[in-house]
């Protein structure tokens, strides 16, 4: 109401410019206020999940698209990147690429001859970009979201099914307090490192800092503007219920083709998975083996490492058991084990590991083995691994799964991840 | 969002009249709203317009906005809106100073709205409240029909860019249509005789009855009834606004129980008509708001102790960019260049016919007659006619612009963007090629046959059953064919039965050629000829759209 009233009052005071033209001053003001009720409430995701499953029911197809590419990165650019998209449903013109055999055409500006080379970009998507990159499309990409809402959407949109209840019931909540808010101007703590970025670049501007390597902080000078300040929240904040551990081989021959990529796409969307099901409580451990086993600390890592060297499956599985029987963890998590591999070891038997491998089992809830190797799809000739897992008759224990993905595409994925959910 | 303070109304006020001294054309009443980023999302995917239905594809547009902000906190500056009054939205976060030249640029977007001519069929209404009215209409749609009514608005949204307020619609005549013809046609037929006409004239002037006239041109032109029967066959109907073609010729939306669909039809057709002069504008209307900011911010004294912010701000927005286009930055160049052009004189024959740059750049007839051409450009032009005719060598060399190629090096594992060419010819069928340009579509029911297919029984059924023929007029470019389906099976529901395409492909091996040339994978030396040289290999498809089912089929070349 009070709102209401210094609505009135404003364009009370407004009238004094247009005495003329304000005459319907009442209703205008009820005008604008019903602006609120128009302004859209924000749907969730999972609304909007669900309108397109009714799509289908209706017989219409699904227009919901997930982006896909997940490439984490520690140095920001890329990040996790999945947000919705609506598939496209107007007739509009492709543009062709130019018929001199270019990929294609921009338009631009600046110095250089004809024919000068003014920046690159790397094809791959991984390794760092020179500069001069011009099309900021993967900027446009690079969203950050939460693994949750990755793990809601790869649940509901791909039916992946959901886990039961069990084990121990724990309700920890922690209050988590966060500087999530960022102002200009004003606010409670002062983000030094956005600051200084403010205040360099607008000292670039004046042209105070002539070389960049030798800049001398007390000639900058240092506007209201640019002190860039945070607030602070509360946020909740769960114990974790469930370890994942991730487990890959990162011997030579998992360079070639998109071994690697495809193996660390399907992991992280497990990982988002269990995120979603265990509600954002899920530790994460990472393990790369070739002949010896070792943790690595982060995403990143886990993904680009990799060494020439041969493989030996054994020493990671003996590791994580060593790391689950050391702390006991066993129990207080629910653990989950994916390993992902190309199937070769030089333990061609499989005495050993098979052997490993039973001890390991009674820990955890779920063993997941993938296997990615691009010439599973043209060759029936299973791989070591494949083999001798078979032979040792475990996966009648339902713990141990296993899937095969053998190219790096979305519903590939999707398929081999149900068959280690299923 | 709420009003803003009145010292920021008293300083909007001061700004307009500057603007209004500087011969735009700012009207006294305008709404200034201030708006906060998250408000600015929301609306966005509404085309900044509060009032305008809802509808669930704004909310996933919403839902992924809010995501992109939290991530890059790109906070806009300000929105105009083309209604009446005019309403403009502040970013709550602005510095006041920094407002200042925000409601000079304002007043530049208001002036323009209000005499640009592709805006002329906007002038006339209030479209915040005609929105408003039309989202309540479709909240109660959506009460009485459910997502059903979603499902219109989804499908109308799907053709919206296939009606067009280019052309105008056609005037309807207030004679009767056989007096119309008569006087207009068929008295000008060249073996008619000329004194007819006076006397039809004045016969009709003392007696204004259809019946009474024709009837005494029957018993002098016997063959009159005929010709006119023939000429109304003849007349061509307009069919590339598909969504009026629609709602012209559907027999299901002429049935009272899809009345609502027709509803939803119109508004949504509408709305893209409301919308479409802003997109055919955008380098224009930026440019010339750029401008003006740019020119009545620096006069402005009271604002002097924030150069530097405002500088920083406004280069920030004119920057040509190395890669890409800014449309602020090159229309704003380009108006100035017109100005400083006209001002010399260029546009005359005499500057025409001098061959030499030097000559060129020598020449100046000191017209003073700039200014005055820039508000006839304003007012007479849209993005495709200002491109066009004023990008030139000169405009190029001037701001050093160029095309950018991208090419892929596989040898390096690259992508190398290198300049390709610095002519304006190029440079302008690029910028060209960006512009807002939907495809033209015509529609049929089969009887102008020209969307025809198959065999002519087929063809004859087809004309009972309603289908709707749909033509795609090949321009170089072939349709985005993921999206075919889609919006088919839209039309399909809105149409009330089977509706088919007709459009023009490049073949499957001609698309992986220039796709292997493009990734490298195939060098061009490795083909005989230069790829510069082939010619796309075309070949006629047709989409048949029937019971949400499209099926796709390559027409054989005949003869």
């Amino acid at each position: 109401m009070e709102e209401g009233k210094s609505l009135i009052h404003k364009l009370n005071t407004y009238r004094t410019y247009e005495e003329n033209n304000y005459n319907d001053s009442e209703e205008l003001s009820e005008y604008v206020m019903n602006y609120s009720q128009h302004t859209m409430s924000l749907k969730k995701l999972e609304d909007l999940i669900r309108k397109d499953q009714q799509r289908e029911k209706d017989n219409f197809p699904k227009r919901l698209k997930v982006l896909r590419h997940v490439y984490p990165s520690p140095t920001g650019k890329k990040k996790v990147i999945v947000v919705p998209k609506v598939d496209d449903g107007t007739f509009h013109h492709k543009p062709n690429p130019p018929r001199d055999g270019d990929s294609k055409n921009m338009t631009g500006s600046g110095n250089g001859n004809v024919g000068d080379i003014i920046g690159k970009k790397k094809i791959s998507p991984e390794g760092d970009e020179n500069g001069g990159d011009p099309s900021d499309e993967e900027a446009e990409h690079a969203l950050e979201i939460d693994p949750e809402d990755i793990g809601r959407i790869l649940s509901e949109k791909f039916q992946l099914p959901n886990l039961k209840q069990k084990g121990k019931k724990r309700s920890l909540l922690k209050h988590k307090y966060d500087l999530t808010d960022i102002s200009k101007g004003r606010g409670l703590i002062l983000d030094i490192e956005r600051t200084m970025r403010e205040i360099i670049q607008t000292n670039l501007a004046l042209g105070k800092i002539k070389d960049v390597r030798k800049i001398d902080p007390k000639k900058l000078v240092v506007s209201q503007d640019d002190l860039i300040y945070r607030t602070l929240s509360k946020e909740r904040d769960y114990e974790a219920q469930a370890l994942v551990f991730f487990v890959r081989d990162y011997s030579g021959s998992m360079a070639i083709g998109q071994r690697t990529d495809m193996l660390v796409h399907q992991h992280i969307l497990l990982y988002c998975w269990l995120q979603y099901q265990y509600k954002g409580r899920v530790d994460t451990r990472f393990v790369l083996h070739d002949v010896k086993a070792t943790e690595v600390p982060d995403f990143n890592t886990y993904y680009h490492t990799s060494v020439a060297g041969g493989t030996k499956v054994i020493s990671a599985y003996q590791y994580v058991r060593e790391e689950i029987e050391r702390k006991q963890l066993q129990k207080n998590y629910n653990i989950y084990i994916f390993q992902g591999t190309d199937g070769d070891d030089y333990d061609t038997s499989g005495n050993d590991t098979v052997t490993e491998l039973r001890k390991l089992l009674p820990h955890v809830n779920m063993f997941g083995i993938t296997i990615t190797n691009e010439t599973r799809e043209n060759f029936l000739t299973k791989t070591t691994v494949e083999n001798y897992l078979e032979l040792s008759g475990l996966y009648t224990e339902q713990k141990l799964r296993k899937s095969i993905i053998t190219k790096d595409d979305e519903n590939d994925i999707i398929r081999s991840m149900k068959e280690l959910l299923a | 969002m709420k009003f803003i303070t009145p010292e920021q109304k008293q300083e909007t006020m001061r700004c307009y009249d500057r603007a209004r001294q500087a011969g735009l054309d700012v009207p006294n009443l305008t709404i200034e709203m201030m708006v906060s980023n998250k408000e600015f999302v929301e609306m966005r995917a509404k085309g900044m317009i509060p009032t305008l239905y809802d509808h669930w594809l704004q909310d996933v547009e919403v839902y992924r906005g809010l995501k992109e902000y939290e991530i890059f906190q790109h906070n806009p500056f300000e929105c105009v809106i083309n209604a009446k009054p005019h309403y403009s939205f502040y970013n709550e976060t602005n510095a006041e100073w920094l407002n200042t030249l925000i409601y000079y640029h304002v007043a530049a977007h208001i002036d323009f709205f209000r005499n640009n001519v592709n805006f002329a069929h906007t002038w006339n209404t209030n479209f915040m409240g005609k929105s408003e009215a039309d989202s309540e209409l479709i909240t109660k749609y959506r009460e009485e029909h459910g997502r059903w009514a979603d499902y219109a608005i989804e499908f109308a949204i799907s053709a919206e860019n296939l009606c067009s307020s280019f052309i105008p619609r056609e005037k309807k005549s207030d004679l009767p249509p056989k007096v119309e013809y008569l006087f207009h046609q068929f008295l000008q037929l060249p073996d008619k005789p000329r004194e007819k006409i006076d006397e039809y004239l004045a016969l009709y002037n003392s007696n204004p009855n259809e019946l009474f006239l024709i009837s005494t041109v029957n018993i002098e032109f016997p063959e009159f009834e005929a010709f006119y029967e023939k000429n109304k066959k003849a007349k061509p109907e307009r069919n590339d606004d598909v969504l009026q073609f629609v709602l012209d010729h559907s027999k299901h939306l002429k049935n009272n129980d899809n009345a609502w669909i027709r509803d939803i039809i119109s508004i949504i057709r509408d709305t893209s008509l409301y919308f479409q002069p802003q997109q055919r504008t955008k380098i224009m209307n930026e440019g010339w708001a750029s401008k003006h900011h740019e020119e009545l911010t620096i006069s402005d004294d009271t604002i002097h102790q924030h150069q530097v912010g405002i500088g920083l701000i406004n280069s920030s927005v004119m920057a040509m960019p190395r890669v890409g286009l800014n449309p602020y930055a090159l229309g704003k160049a380009l108006y100035d260049h017109i100005e400083e052009k006209m001002n010399r004189g260029g546009y005359s024959e005499e500057y025409q016919k001098l061959s030499s740059m030097h000559e060129k750049e020598m020449f100046n007839q000191h017209t003073g007659k700039g200014r005055q051409f820039l508000f006839f450009v304003r007012k007479h032009y849209s993005d495709f006619t200002f491109l066009n005719e004023f990008i030139d060598q000169e405009f190029v060399n001037k701001h050093n612009l160029a095309v950018i190629g991208e090419r892929y090096n596989r040898a390096a594992g690259v992508k190398e963007y290198y300049i390709k060419s610095r002519n304006s010819e190029d440079y302008k069928k690029d910028v060209l090629d960006k512009l807002y340009h939907p495809p033209h579509i015509t529609a049929s029911t089969g009887v102008n046959n020209s969307a025809g297919n198959g065999s002519d029984t087929e063809q004859k059924n087809d004309r009972h059953n309603g289908t709707l023929f749909l033509e795609h007029h090949f321009e170089r470019k072939e349709l985005y064919q993921e999206a075919i389906p889609n919006a088919l099976i839209g039309l399909e529901f809105l149409w009330g039965d089977k509706v088919v395409l007709r459009t023009t492909e490049f073949t499957e091996e001609y698309r992986d050629l220039v796709e292997h040339i493009r990734t490298g994978k195939i060098q061009k030396s490795d083909i005989e000829e230069d790829i510069e040289e082939i010619e796309p290999e075309l070949e006629q498809v047709v989409y048949v759209c029937k019971n949400k089912k499209v099926k796709r089929e390559v027409l054989t070349p005949q003869g």
